[in-house]
């Protein structure tokens, strides 16, 4: 048995109790309040920025340069726009979208041309980038694809951060129609200029894939149910994502057996560049590489029916 | 023992007061038929009551029209239907008849609109200025044989191919009825 | 027997009889409105874990504040008179062994290894703060209320089999018969409220006080004292349930239960170790991740896993669902489950949907409006049909097996699930074929056909095949509306 307690409990002693349970009744309920029915506030999904620069009227839409050197043609052609200076401000960030999908060497044709892809990082420094990402969501695994593709050395020699797909964040965007509840990969929006550099191939289900399919490759999870409807996604996507510039590499084109091609037989060479500000100009001349005409592609027609561009395969200028 | 004292009493009231608001839970049942009613109602889409229910001798067959089916039955109107968030329509024709016997039909157009405010610019872009309300009926007007009335997102337009007391009693009765067949 | 004690018996009593009938009521399908998830909504244990785990204290939990504010101002008062699990082993410490009163001296000793509950609390809490909510497996509330609905409500008469309910009865059976060794051993060394609310009851302004120099040293204090706090000691107030029979039981008077009673000097030894504390919470932090990561609940979506309608997106349920089991009780045709397996460890006990057993009535919205903590959340029956425009509430999507299908395989007709599928218009439409026979003769066959835009999942077709316990359709939580990842579909443009 120990000593029973105090009997008189002082004046100091009690205002210390009451204190002591009126402080934790406080932080109780104050907790309480402050958590109550508190959700974490739901970021609303930002829309897609619109990443293109001024219509200028006196330079054509598209321009190709044809040669046997892939950097050259990359130059002229962009030349014949105004130069990347027209697009490229100093200080910007450019994110440059390439085709890095497949484990395939340059000459399959399955992804975009290393040389191209880094003579358009080259561009963006000297005009005066101060950051170039080089990146895409592939569909084999990223480290070879990356690798074999020939981009990831080429680019980064060139200057660029070359991010490969696992290294990617996701991030949810405000996307209507087939792809709506989709991420994106969250260099997008921290990217002032993107250049969108697809090659031109052949694809079993929407015949061709070129520019406005070449964000596929920018969407997350679920983009497997895109092809459920594809032109009609081909031409959401086109409206939802607006580049600065869109490039088509057609050093090779890939004939048969697309998108990922594997045979050489499947490849034939063009070697041409083309560049231009509307993506359905653009898409349009890269179908014309492989044999069609727009009117051959739904894809294209639904495209120019919400606006995104004109296939009149006229207004590419050749230089 | 110990004697009752008055914590003791507040601590039993307190039981108590605890088991009356149980018990008086227990009045209410948790299942709202009614709620899935009108729920029922609303998705089966807007309605046009019987002739016996507004005083007609007889009526058509109800069509209905969508928005992809609006044209068959407006034509170019249908496009600033569809612009204020028009839904389904439902559409038939009553007859009716004189007191002195001669016959004459009132056609009956409901629309349903996604929201009120749709409905109710489809009537204000439709009420023409000489339009007045209907006496004893909230949203309402009337003017020459044509009865224009808002109900939710429903906009109705009663057109009576007749002019005079009889067609405007006719159309009276017929939104009455209407406004009765909604809040059933 | 003093007033005092009369009435503290009576509290017990009545609040364990109505959360016993409570849930009778509600296993029972019963359509009033009564407060059945009431003693959820005070449970501080279940409020504390969902906002350390989700961040959000959802709605109705706030009454769970006044329990600790109550618990601030007098103690332990719910230990003592309001928790049915405590009442029910005190009831089976009295029924089964009568004590003599050394053996009553001897049990109701204060034992150092009973701080292990506030070890178990800190390891409970430090997981929920890691993204894990397991306060349920050791919630008294949920420990009953799961322990009847998996074991006791199945013995009776009209009672629904709940597979694997045998490890949840068992723990309630061994909690209640503990206290025949010791009386409300749960409560003294393993409960988890009971050592948040002791924490809560370091403030207490009332507590038992010991006066004067009348002290016979005579024990009587401690043979009735239900929560091993030392009455006669130096009183630890985190541990006495404040049942007051050690003031009733004092015939010198001098314990009492008073305003602002002056406290007892600290005792020697410290009652927490620091380093069993920082070792639980510390282990606790590392295995809630390691569970997330490799116990197979979260990630990728599981086909077998169908979750009630109105249930949040994985993470957020996990976040929430303090395994009550009282949507498993108010489901109408036991469709719901005690995961074992299929949610992950960290979804043990967690409600699934097994179709085989039950599937879910296509207006019923019964779980959500019972589920206290917004695990599930509440559906009306024109949100969750769709009758309100908008799609309806899916929890996933049936296959039909071409193999085993009858009108597919055995060119024998069926249609029942068709005529079971209470979509309007119907989530299987039949496609007729004349199939010949294996005598020749032709034979008419509807074979049913799934629209996956109209299907909600809800089991019934796979319910009532009659193609034994494998049936020939069968549900699969693709499509459920909960998670935008698991869809086969591409959004249907409006």
């Amino acid at each position: 048995m120990s000593e029973p307690y105090d009997q008189h409990l002082t004046r100091r002693d009690a205002v210390t109790r009451l204190a002591a349970a009126g402080l934790a009744a406080g932080a109780v309920g104050g907790g309480a309040l402050f958590f109550h029915d508190r959700r974490r506030a739901e970021a609303s999904a930002p829309t897609i920025p619109d990443w293109r620069v001024p219509a200028a009227p006196h330079y054509p839409p598209a321009a190709v340069a044809f040669g046997p050197d892939p950097a050259a043609n990359v130059r002229r052609a962009v030349a014949a726009l105004g130069g990347m200076e027209r697009f490229v401000r100093p200080g910007e960030s450019v994110l440059i979208k390439p085709n890095v999908g497949w484990d395939r060497i340059p000459e399959q044709a399955a992804n975009t041309d290393p040389e191209v892809v880094a003579e358009l990082v080259r561009l963006c420094r000297a005009a005066g980038a101060r950051r170039v990402v080089v990146t895409d969501i592939s569909c084999n695994d990223p480290r070879r694809c990356f690798a074999r593709s020939g981009i990831s050395d080429a680019a980064s020699a060139a200057g660029a951060e070359v991010i490969e797909s696992h290294r990617l964040t996701l991030v949810p965007a405000a996307l209507t129609g087939l792809a709506a509840g989709l991420e994106v990969i969250e260099e997008l929006f921290k990217a002032d200029r993107v250049i969108n550099v697809p090659v031109v191939k052949h694809h079993s289900l929407s015949r061709v894939t070129l520019g406005m399919k070449n964000w596929y490759g920018v969407l997350g999870a679920g983009r497997n149910r895109l092809h459920q409807s594809i032109d009609r996604s081909i031409a959401e996507l086109g409206a939802a994502f607006r580049p600065t510039l869109t490039v088509i590499d057609a050093t090779r084109v890939l004939l048969r057996s697309g998108p990922q091609g594997g045979s050489l037989n499947d490849v034939k060479a063009v070697n041409a560049v083309a560049a231009g500000t509307d993506p359905v100009l653009c898409d349009a001349w890269g179908a014309a590489q492989l044999g069609h005409s727009p009117a051959d592609l739904p894809f294209l027609e639904l495209a120019e029916q919400r606006g995104l561009g004109h296939a009149d395969l006229k207004a590419v200028r050749q230089v | 023992m110990a004697r009752l004292a008055v914590h003791h009493a507040a601590l039993l009231g307190l039981l108590g007061v605890i088991g009356v608001w149980v018990a008086h839970r227990g009045q209410v049942t948790r299942q709202d038929p009614a709620a899935v009613l009108t729920a029922l109602r609303a998705a089966q889409g807007p309605t046009l009551p019987a002739a016996e229910a507004a005083g007609a001798a007889a009526r058509d067959e109800v069509a209905t029209y969508d928005a992809a089916t609006l044209y068959e039955f407006i034509n170019g109107a249908a496009d600033a239907y569809l612009a204020r968030g028009f839904a389904r329509c439902a559409a038939t024709v009553y007859s009716f008849s004189t007191p002195d016997g001669r016959p004459f039909e009132v056609a009956a157009e409901v629309y349903r609109f996604a929201t009120a405010a749709g409905a109710r610019a489809q009537l204000e872009a439709e009420r023409p200025p000489a339009a007045r309300p209907v006496p004893g009926a909230a949203d309402a007007w009337l003017d020459a044989g044509v009865l224009l009335a808002l109900g939710g997102a429903d906009y109705l337009k009663l057109t009576a191919y007749d002019t005079g007391p009889a067609a405007d009693e006719a159309l009276q009765r017929l939104l009455a009825a209407w406004r009765e067949g909604g809040r059933r | 027997m003093s007033w005092t004690r009369r009435v503290r018996v009576l509290y017990q009593g009545f609040f364990l009889v109505l959360f016993l009938w409570l849930l009778a009521r509600l296993a029972a399908g019963d359509g009033r409105d009564f407060p059945y998830t009431s003693f959820f909504h005070i449970d501080p244990l279940a409020a504390v874990g969902v906002t350390f785990a989700a961040g959000t204290l959802p709605g109705p939990l706030i009454w769970a504040v006044a329990l600790i504010l109550l618990t601030i101002v007098f103690g332990r008062v719910f230990c003592g008179w309001i928790c049915p699990l405590g009442t029910l082993q005190q009831l089976a410490s009295w029924l089964l062994s009568p004590r003599s009163r050394r053996e009553s001296l001897h049990v109701n000793r204060y034992r150092r290894w009973y701080a292990l509950k506030t070890y178990i609390l800190a390891a409970l809490l430090a997981a929920a703060l890691a993204g894990s909510l397991q306060t349920g497996l050791l919630d008294p509330l949920a420990l009953l209320a799961r322990g009847l609905a998996s074991g006791l409500w199945p013995m009776l008469p009209g009672g629904r089999p709940v597979p694997g309910g045998w490890l949840a009865a068992t723990l309630l059976l061994a909690i209640v018969l503990a206290s025949r060794f010791i009386p409300r051993l749960f409560c003294r060394a393993f409960c988890p409220l009971g050592a948040l609310l002791g924490i809560f009851a370091r403030f207490a302004l009332f507590r038992i006080q010991r006066t004067g120099e009348a002290c016979t040293s005579c024990s009587l204090c401690t043979f009735a004292c239900q929560g091993a706090d030392e009455p006669l000691g130096e009183h630890r107030v985190a541990e006495c349930h404040v049942c007051l029979n050690c003031t009733d039981s004092c015939k010198e008077g001098v314990l009492r239960y008073r305003f602002l009673a002056p406290t007892a000097p600290a005792p020697a030894k410290p009652d927490l170790s620091r380093r069993y504390l920082l070792g639980s919470t510390l282990g606790a932090l590392v295995a809630a991740p390691l569970l997330q990561a490799a116990g197979g609940g979260r990630g990728t979506a599981r086909a077998e896993l169908l979750r009630p309608p109105g249930a949040l997106a994985e993470q957020e349920f996990l976040q929430r669902c303090i395994k009550c089991s009282l949507c498993q009780q108010a489901c109408p045709t036991n469709a719901l489950h005690p995961a074992i397996a299929v949610a992950g460890v960290e979804g043990f006990w967690t409600p699934v949907l097994i179709p085989r057993r039950g599937w879910c009535e296509f207006a019923c919205t019964r779980c959500g409006e019972v589920c206290p903590t917004g695990a599930i959340t509440e559906l009306t029956t024109a949100r969750k049909t769709g009758l309100d425009g908008a799609p309806a509430v899916r929890i996933g999507t049936a296959f039909v097996d071409h193999g085993r299908c009858l009108p597919w395989a055995m060119a024998t007709p069926c249609i029942v699930c068709e005529e079971m599928c209470p979509t309007s218009p119907k989530a299987i439409w039949l496609e007729e074929v004349v199939e010949r026979g294996r005598d020749g003769r032709p034979v008419r066959l509807q074979r049913p056909r799934v629209d996956p835009q109209r299907c909600v999942g809800c089991g019934i077709c796979e319910h009532r095949c009659p193609v034994g316990e494998l049936a020939a359709i069968r549900v699969s939580s693709v499509g459920e509306s909960r998670d935008p990842l698991n869809r086969m579909i591409a959004a249907v443009p409006t």
